[in-house]
């Protein structure tokens, strides 16, 4: 026993060295054992509680470093996104008003289809800011056919009515006299009862125009809201376009013809699009 | 309590707070996949300062750990084996190398870095492990030289810290 001791103590280190390779071997061998498995499944357990709790103050203060840089990223993303939300919300408005701009066409396709008269579409694309409405400008010029004098209709409230005529023309524009223009005369004919006046404009700040000259006895006929339309007389206009409806009489007593409010068939602060009338088919 | 537990007990704790940094911190920080040997390193500080019983336990305890830590039933055995050889190899040293040097624990943590490779490889022939040793030959070679140079670079800052522990400080007679 006291040789043993000896032995050991003047050895102990190859001893110990040989002891835990031998174990270490054994481990090795054994490690698919349940008994190893079972030791290696609770052990690694225990650290792995250390190791979760230690990596979360790890990516704590992973973020708190990676923040400073991040929110600068997230400042250029956010001005992106905010580029592109805009640019959706544009391409957004775009398509409701390319939506309702197809139906007013489809529908106005309808209607044109009505029209006796070759025709130029145009859309309308600014009016004579100084006399709102008394003149507007269209996208048609000569290199579309448009001429001077052409008459100029549109349709609205499934009537075709009159807005007025060309009145200068330019290459890919024409500028077109309203019939509220104090200028603007219309020889005009009741639809129904075929009594005929001079219809003019009275500027801007009336809606209504006034139609003159149509016969005393005529008042025992015409009604409230009888269409008048044009009559053809004088060649400016084609006949039978709508221009308005009868609104009021202004008659005095000693006067021998009528006055006659008249209202007109188009409104023309919705006016987008018109058809410039070439003439007959 | 007898100075041999206490340097062991306290080994025992260092060996696990570097596998701790070496399984959180540095697993964050790898370069191609490939982290440093904390472990190691502190397993070569033991062993150098205190020489080959403490040293040679503290590689088997540390691979233990090591396997535990992994997870893996046959870690265990392996870690165990090698660093228990090579913490008898490194406190063969003691007394002849100085602890104190800054350059030294640099080319010590390098050398036992690419020691552990080639005793992985011994141990792997020896007991017939076929896949702990798959893949090219050129990129197990590159893995280990990738980890001995991240292992060398931090051991200088890691021998400084150590060497402020007051068990871990070598006994005056043993400072060349």
């Amino acid at each position: 026993m006291i040789k043993i001791k000896g032995i050991y103590r003047r050895h102990k280190n190859i001893i110990t060295l040989v002891l835990f390779l031998f174990i270490s071997g054994l481990l090795i061998i054994f490690a698919h054992t349940g008994v190893v498995m079972a030791f290696n499944n609770s052990v690694s357990s225990f650290f792995s509680v250390f190791q979760t709790s230690f990596m979360s103050v790890v990516k704590w203060s992973s973020d708190m470093v990676n923040s400073v840089g991040k929110v600068d990223e997230l400042r250029k993303e956010l001005s992106l996104t905010r580029n592109e939300l805009m640019e959706y919300q544009r391409i957004s408005r775009d398509i409701v008003h390319l939506r309702k701009e197809n139906r007013e066409l489809k529908n106005e396709l309808k209607l044109a289809k009505g029209i006796t008269y070759s025709y130029i579409p145009a859309e309308v694309v600014s009016w004579n800011s100084e006399h709102l409405f008394s003149s507007l400008m269209i996208n048609k010029g000569s290199l579309d056919g448009i001429k001077k004098d052409m008459s100029v209709i549109a349709f609205q409230g499934g009537l075709q009515g009159l807005v007025g005529k060309v009145i200068s023309v330019n290459i890919n524009s024409a500028v077109v006299l309203t019939l509220v223009d104090p200028s603007s005369y219309v020889s005009g004919r009741f639809q129904d009862s075929d009594y005929v006046g001079l219809i003019e404009g009275r500027g801007i700040n009336s809606d209504y125009l006034m139609m003159n000259g149509v016969k005393k006895h005529a008042a025992q006929e015409i009604q409230y809201g009888d269409i008048i339309e044009t009559s053809g007389l004088g060649g400016l206009y084609p006949k039978g376009i709508a221009v308005g409806r009868y609104r009021k009489m202004q008659a005095k007593e000693y006067e021998t013809t009528l006055k006659l409010e008249v209202q007109p068939v188009i409104d023309f602060t919705k006016l987008e699009y018109v058809y410039v009338l070439q003439g007959n088919e | 309590m007898d100075k041999g537990v206490k340097l062991i007990l306290l080994s025992l704790l260092l060996l696990f707070i570097a596998l701790l940094l070496q399984s959180t911190v540095f697993a964050v920080l790898k370069i191609h996949n490939i982290g440093p040997d904390l472990g190691l390193i502190v397993l070569i500080f033991i062993a150098t300062s205190k020489g080959v019983m403490p040293g040679q336990t503290c590689g088997f305890l540390l691979g233990l750990l090591e396997g535990f830590a992994s997870g893996m039933p046959l870690a265990i055995g392996f870690n165990a084996f090698i660093k228990t050889i090579l913490g008898f190899l490194f406190g063969l040293t003691e007394g002849t190398i100085s602890v104190s040097s800054s350059l030294i624990p640099f080319f010590l943590a390098g050398a036992g870095t690419i020691m552990k490779g080639i005793l992985s490889a011994i141990v792997v022939l020896i007991f017939g492990i076929p896949d702990r040793l798959s893949g090219d030959f050129w990129v197990f070679l590159g893995n280990i030289g990738i980890e001995a140079a991240y292992t060398a670079v931090l051991a200088p800052f890691i021998f400084l810290i150590l060497r402020r522990i007051k068990y871990l400080k070598p006994e005056k007679s043993e400072v060349y």
